[in-house]
C-alpha cells in the first residue's frame, strides 16, 4: 500500500515536471532575462554605449538584459563564443564592424559573417583628422597640398581601420600617398599625447580622443572621415563635403547566433529600435563619441558583407594581411 | 583655490557621499586582495552604478575603489605569496618572508602605512601643480619613453640575486614571452600560433599568479607534512605586529623617494603602478646599508615598492586633468564615469565644474585616510584566515588561483596560463633563476618594443632619434651611472666573497655528504648533482633560444615592408643576446663545476610533487567538463589528504563550503560567471 502510495506521488511528480516543461517551451519569448556579450571590457566606449541600450531596451523587450564581457583578441573573443551559443534568442552579442570585417582578413578567427543572424545597427563609430593647434596646416585643402607636394608626414592611429584613410584616398586621388607613415600606438588616448607633444604630425581618431582637445584650443580638427559630421564638433566638414568620395564607416551592431527564430529576431530588433531612437540615450551616446542610428538587422548584415570585402581589398594593397 | 579645496570638503564629507567613499575603499580592498581581481576590475564592477548615481559620488566610489584596490593587493602578497594586483609583485617577495617570520601584521602595517603617505603625496602633488606637470609630461615622446625603458630595465641588476647572468637570462625570457601578441608595428598577430586567446598577448595578472604563488604551493607539497603547522607563524612578540622606531628609521627614505619616483611615474602617461612599484624598491636597494635583506623580508623593501605603486594613483590623475588623456586603464574607465555626466575631463572642467574638481580632490585626500583606517580594521581578520593550517589552506589557495585567474578574462585558457607558468616558475626556483626579472622584463618589454618600433617609423631607421632631446641624453646618462653602480656593487660582493671564502669549502662536504647518506638509508631517494642539474637547465634555455632563433621567429612573425626597421629586428636582437648570455653561463657553469654540491631527491616528495602537477591537469580539466563546483569540491577534498590532512570532519565541511563561498562572492557580488556544469545550459 505504502509503496503503492509512493509510486503515485512519483508519477504525479514526472507528469507536473513534464507539463511545467512542455510549459515553459510554449511561453512567450522572452520568459527569462537576455544576456548580451560584450566583445571589449568594461568601461570603455564600446561597453558602456551597449550597457545604455541594454537598459533602455529592457522594458519594450520585456525582460532584463545582462551585460557580460568577454574582451580578448581584438574584440574576436566575444563573437568566437557568441557563435557557439544556442540560437534561442537568450545569448546576444556585439558584433562591431572591428570584428566583422578587419580581424577576419589581419589574423585567424573561428567564424564567419554566416554564423551571425543580425539584430541592429545602432550606432556610428566617428572618425577625423586632426592636427596640433600650432600646426601649419589650418584646412583640409593646406594638409593635401603638403601631401601632394610630397612632404613626409607621420600619423598615429591605434589600428589600420584609420589608418586605411590614406592609401583610399590615394586611390580616389590617384596621386601617390605613401609619404604619410602610419605611426602604431596602442589606443586613441596615446595618439592623442603623441600629437600634443609635436611628435607626430596628424591622427586619424574619434570625438573621445579629439573633441575634448578641441574644445581646450590644443588640436584642431579639419575633417571628418565618417560618412556625416560628428555631432560634437557640427562646424567641420566631411570629406564628402569637401569632395573626396571617402570615408571610414564602422559601426556598433548586435547579433544572435546563427539559426535563431525569426519572430524572436524581430522581437529584438524592435526594442533595440526603441532603445536607439530614446532622445535621452542618444544624447548620452553623442557624449560619449558615437553617432546613434538605426539600421535593420538585415541592412547591417549587408553593411558588413560589403565593408568586410572593401576592407579586404584595401588592407591586401598595403600587405596587412594574414599569410594563408 | 583653498576655499574651494575647503568646499569640496564639505561636500564629501556629507553623509550621503561619504557612504559612497567608504563602499569603494572597502570593495576596493577585498577585491585587490583576491589574486586575480585587480583594481580594474574593482573599478569596473561599480561602473554601472555610477549611470545612476550624481558625478561626485559615483567619482568617489571610482577613486575609493581604485585607491583600496592598490593597497588590497598586497595584503594577499604578504600573507599568502600571491599578489593580488600586478602592482603588488615588488612586495611579494620580502613581505611574505616577513610573514613566515611571523611578522605578517608587521609587514601588513608596513605596507599600509607606505600606501597611504606614497598615496597622500602623490595627490597633493596633483592638487597644486596638476596642469603645469601635465605639460611636462608631453616631452615623453617614443625616443624618451625607448631610454626610459631601459633605464627602468637596469632593475633587473638588484633583482636578479647572486647571479646578474642568470637575472638577466630569464629578464630576457619575460621580454621574449612579452613579444607573444600584435606586432607593435603592423598590428598583426605575432607568435600567436592561431589561437584567438593570445592575439592580445599573455595576461599578466594569470602569468603573475602562476609565476609567484603557484611554485610556492608546489614547494610546500615536497615536504611531508608530519606536524601540521600553520601557514603563517603567530607573531612571537610585540614588536612582530608593530612598526618599531627601528622600522621607522628605515623606512622614512625609501618611502621618500619611493613616493617621488611613484609620483614621478604617474605624471608621465602610459607608464603605471606596477613600474612605479618596481622603481621605488629599486630606490629602496640603492640607498640600503643592509642589501642582503632584499628579498628575504627587508622593511626598506615593502616601504620603497609600496609608497612607490600607490603615489602612482593620484599623479595618474595629471593627465586626465591636466590634458584630458588618462594616464593608464584605471583612469580611462575614469573617463567614462565623466563623460556620462556631461563632464569632459581636461583643463576646462575647471571653469566648467570647479565644485567637481575640487570634490574629487578632497575625495582623494579623505579616501587615502578612509583607507587606513578600514585597513586597520580588516588586518587582523585577513591574517587570522592566513593563519590556518597549510593542509587547509593551499588546496583552498589552488581553487583560489584557477578562479582568480579565470575571472580576470572569464576565460579557461586563462586558468591554463597560470598552470603553466606555476611549473615555469617550480623549474626556475630549482635552478635558482629569479623568478622577479621575468616579470620586470614581460611589463617593461612592450614600452621597451612599442616606442622603439615608434622611434624607428618616425625616423625612418635612424638610431639618432633615441638621443636627440636634452631630456633622452639625460636618460641615457642616469642608465649609465645606474649600470655601472650595479656592476662596480656586483663586482666588490664579489671580491668580498673570494676573498673570504675559497670558492668550494672543503669542510662542508663531508658533512653534506654524511646528511646525504642519512637521509638516502631512511628511505628512497636519488643522489642528484648540482651541476648536472644547472648544466641541463641553462642547455634548456640556450635550446629554447636557438629554436626560437631559427624556426619559431621566422615561421610566427610576418614582415610587411615600410615600417622604419624590419619586425625581426628587435626580437632578434633578445634572440642573440640570450644566445650569448646562456652561452657565457654553460662556460660558467663549467668552469666552477667543482664548487657545485650533491642534493638528495625523495622518491616520496617527487611523487607528491608530480601527483600534485597531475592534480592541478585534473583540476583544469574539471573546470572545463566538470563545471566549477564539482571539480573544485573534488580538488580540495583530493588534495587536502594529498598533503596529510586526515581530520574529514573539517576537510568535508571545507571542500564544500569554500567553493560556495566563492561562486557566491563571484557571481551574485561580482557578476563573474564561473564555468558552469556544460550539461547544464
Amino acid at each position: 500500500m505504502k509503496r503503492l502510495k509512493l509510486a503515485t506521488i512519483l508519477a504525479g511528480v514526472f507528469a507536473l515536471s513534464l507539463m511545467l516543461l512542455g510549459g515553459t517551451a510554449m511561453a512567450k519569448y522572452p520568459d527569462k532575462p537576455v544576456t548580451l556579450i560584450v566583445n571589449y571590457g568594461a568601461g570603455g566606449t564600446t561597453d558602456l554605449t551597449s550597457r545604455l541600450l541594454a537598459s533602455t531596451a529592457e522594458k519594450p523587450l520585456g525582460a532584463t538584459i545582462t551585460v557580460v564581457n568577454k574582451p580578448g583578441g581584438g574584440g574576436t573573443v566575444g563573437p568566437t563564443y557568441l557563435a557557439t551559443r544556442k540560437p534561442d534568442g537568450y545569448t546576444i552579442g556585439v558584433t562591431s564592424f572591428s570584428p566583422m570585417g578587419v580581424a577576419p582578413h589581419m589574423m585567424k578567427v573561428s567564424y564567419t559573417l554566416k554564423d551571425f543572424s543580425f539584430i541592429a545597427g545602432v550606432c556610428r563609430y566617428l572618425y577625423g583628422v586632426a592636427v596640433a593647434a600650432n600646426s601649419p596646416y589650418k584646412t583640409w585643402g593646406d594638409l593635401m597640398k603638403a601631401i601632394e607636394s610630397g612632404k613626409r608626414l607621420t600619423m598615429a592611429t591605434p589600428s589600420p581601420v584609420q589608418a586605411i584613410l590614406f592609401p583610399r584616398l590615394a586611390k580616389f586621388t590617384g596621386k601617390n600617398m605613401s609619404n604619410v607613415v602610419w605611426v602604431r600606438y596602442k589606443s586613441g588616448k596615446e595618439t592623442t599625447v603623441a600629437l600634443l607633444g609635436g611628435h607626430v604630425d596628424l591622427i586619424v581618431g574619434n570625438p573621445m580622443d579629439i573633441a575634448p582637445q578641441v574644445k581646450t584650443g590644443d588640436l584642431r580638427m579639419l575633417a571628418s572621415c565618417s560618412p556625416v559630421r560628428w555631432p560634437l564638433l557640427p562646424d567641420v566638414p566631411t570629406l564628402h563635403e569637401l569632395g573626396y568620395k571617402v570615408d571610414i564607416d564602422s559601426w556598433l551592431g548586435f547579433a544572435a547566433p546563427a539559426g535563431i527564430k525569426e519572430d524572436r529576431r524581430a522581437k529584438l530588433q524592435a526594442a533595440f529600435k526603441v532603445a536607439v531612437e530614446d532622445k535621452n540615450i542618444q544624447k548620452k551616446m553623442i557624449e560619449l563619441g558615437m553617432a546613434p542610428m538605426f539600421m535593420t538587422g538585415a541592412e547591417y548584415g549587408q553593411f558588413c558583407e560589403k565593408g568586410y570585402k572593401e576592407m579586404g581589398a584595401d588592407l591586401r594593397a598595403i600587405g596587412l594581411v594574414k599569410k594563408k | 583655490m583653498l576655499e574651494l579645496l575647503f568646499n569640496g570638503f564639505a561636500e564629501v564629507l556629507a553623509p550621503g557621499n561619504l557612504i559612497y567613499l567608504l563602499g569603494g575603499v572597502t570593495a576596493g580592498i577585498i577585491l585587490g586582495s583576491i589574486p586575480g581581481l585587480t583594481a580594474t576590475m574593482g573599478i569596473a564592477m561599480v561602473i554601472p552604478l555610477t549611470l545612476v548615481l550624481p558625478p561626485i559620488p559615483s567619482l568617489m566610489m571610482l577613486m575609493g575603489a581604485y585607491k583600496g584596490g592598490i593597497f588590497g593587493g598586497s595584503i594577499s602578497a604578504i600573507l599568502l605569496c600571491a599578489p593580488g594586483t600586478s602592482a603588488a609583485a615588488a612586495t611579494v617577495a620580502d613581505g611574505h618572508a616577513l610573514a613566515k617570520m611571523g611578522k605578517a601584521i608587521k609587514a601588513l602595517k608596513i605596507s599600509l602605512t607606505a600606501s597611504v603617505i606614497g598615496d597622500t603625496f602623490s595627490d597633493i602633488v596633483l592638487i597644486f601643480l596638476a596642469i603645469n606637470l601635465a605639460r611636462v609630461a608631453l616631452q615623453f615622446g617614443p625616443g624618451e619613453f625607448t631610454a626610459v625603458a631601459i633605464m627602468a630595465l637596469t632593475i633587473v641588476g638588484p633583482a636578479s640575486g647572486k647571479s646578474l647572468l642568470k637575472g638577466l637570462i630569464t629578464a630576457l625570457g619575460g621580454l621574449l614571452v612579452a613579444l607573444i601578441g600584435l606586432d607593435p608595428g603592423t598590428s598583426l598577430p605575432r607568435l600567436t600560433f592561431d589561437l584567438n586567446e593570445l592575439v592580445d598577448g599573455i595576461s599578466l595578472v594569470p602569468m603573475l599568479i602562476g609565476l609567484l604563488t603557484i611554485p610556492e604551493i608546489m614547494a610546500q607539497y615536497e615536504e611531508r607534512v608530519r606536524t601540521i603547522k600553520a601557514h603563517i607563524p603567530p607573531p612571537s612578540c610585540k614588536d612582530d605586529t608593530r612598526i618599531t622606531r627601528k622600522d621607522w628609521r628605515l623606512m622614512v627614505r625609501p618611502m621618500a623617494t619611493g613616493s617621488i619616483l611613484g609620483t614621478l611615474i604617474g605624471i608621465v602617461p602610459g607608464l603605471g603602478p606596477t613600474l612605479g612599484a618596481f622603481m621605488g624598491y629599486d630606490a629602496a636597494w640603492r640607498q640600503s646599508k643592509h642589501r642582503e635583506e632584499f628579498g628575504r623580508g627587508s622593511v626598506e623593501g615593502i616601504a620603497g615598492a609600496e609608497s612607490g605603486n600607490n603615489a602612482v594613483s593620484g599623479a595618474n590623475l595629471v593627465p586626465l586633468l591636466g590634458l584630458g588623456v588618462p594616464g593608464d586603464v584605471e583612469a580611462a574607465i575614469l573617463v567614462g564615469a565623466f563623460l556620462i555626466h556631461d563632464l569632459t575631463p581636461g583643463p576646462l572642467i575647471f571653469q566648467e565644474a570647479p565644485e567637481v574638481i575640487y570634490g574629487l580632490y578632497a575625495g582623494l585626500l579623505t579616501a587615502n585616510i578612509l583607507l587606513y583606517l578600514i585597513a586597520r580594521g580588516l588586518l587582523p581578520t585577513f591574517t587570522k584566515a592566513a593563519s590556518l593550517r597549510v593542509t587547509i589552506i593551499f588546496p583552498v589557495m589552488l581553487v583560489l588561483c584557477g578562479v582568480g585567474s579565470y575571472a580576470f578574462n572569464q576565460s579557461l585558457f586563462d586558468v591554463g596560463v597560470t598552470f603553466s607558468f606555476g611549473l615555469l616558475g617550480y623549474a626556475l626556483n630549482k635552478l635558482n633563476f629569479p623568478r622577479a626579472t621575468f616579470l620586470i622584463g614581460f611589463i617593461l618589454g612592450p614600452l621597451l618594443e612599442d616606442n622603439f618600433r615608434r622611434a624607428m617609423v618616425i625616423s625612418q631607421g635612424d638610431f639618432a632619434i633615441l638621443f636627440n632631446s636634452p631630456l633622452s641624453i639625460g636618460l641615457w646618462i642616469f642608465t649609465f651611472l645606474s649600470v655601472s653602480t650595479i656592476l662596480y656593487s656586483k663586482w666588490r660582493q664579489r671580491q668580498r666573497v673570494e676573498a673570504l671564502a675559497p670558492p668550494h669549502s672543503q669542510q662542508d662536504e663531508p658533512a653534506q655528504e654524511a646528511t646525504a647518506a642519512a637521509e638516502a638509508q631512511s628511505g628512497g631517494a636519488i643522489r642528484i648533482s648540482n651541476f648536472a642539474l644547472q648544466l641541463c637547465g641553462t642547455l634548456v634555455g640556450l635550446g629554447f633560444f636557438l629554436v626560437c632563433y631559427f624556426i619559431l621567429f621566422p615561421a610566427q612573425i610576418e614582415t610587411p615592408g615600410g615600417f622604419g626597421v624590419s619586425a625581426h629586428l628587435y626580437p632578434n636582437s633578445l634572440l642573440v643576446l640570450g644566445i650569448i648570455l646562456s652561452a657565457l653561463l654553460v662556460i660558467d657553469q663549467l668552469r666552477k663545476r667543482k664548487s657545485f654540491g650533491y642534493s638528495m631527491v625523495k622518491y616520496s616528495a617527487a611523487l607528491r610533487v608530480s601527483s600534485y602537477v597531475l592534480g592541478m591537469g585534473l583540476y583544469m580539466a574539471g573546470l572545463e567538463y566538470l563545471g566549477f563546483m564539482i571539480s573544485s569540491v573534488l580538488a580540495i577534498l583530493g588534495l587536502c589528504l594529498l598533503l596529510g590532512e586526515r581530520n574529514l570532519r573539517v576537510v568535508g565541511p571545507l571542500a564544500l563550503l569554500a567553493p560556495l563561498v566563492v561562486k557566491l562572492l563571484f557571481e551574485y557580488g561580482l557578476g563573474v560567471q564561473l564555468p558552469p556544469m556544460p550539461w547544464v545550459e
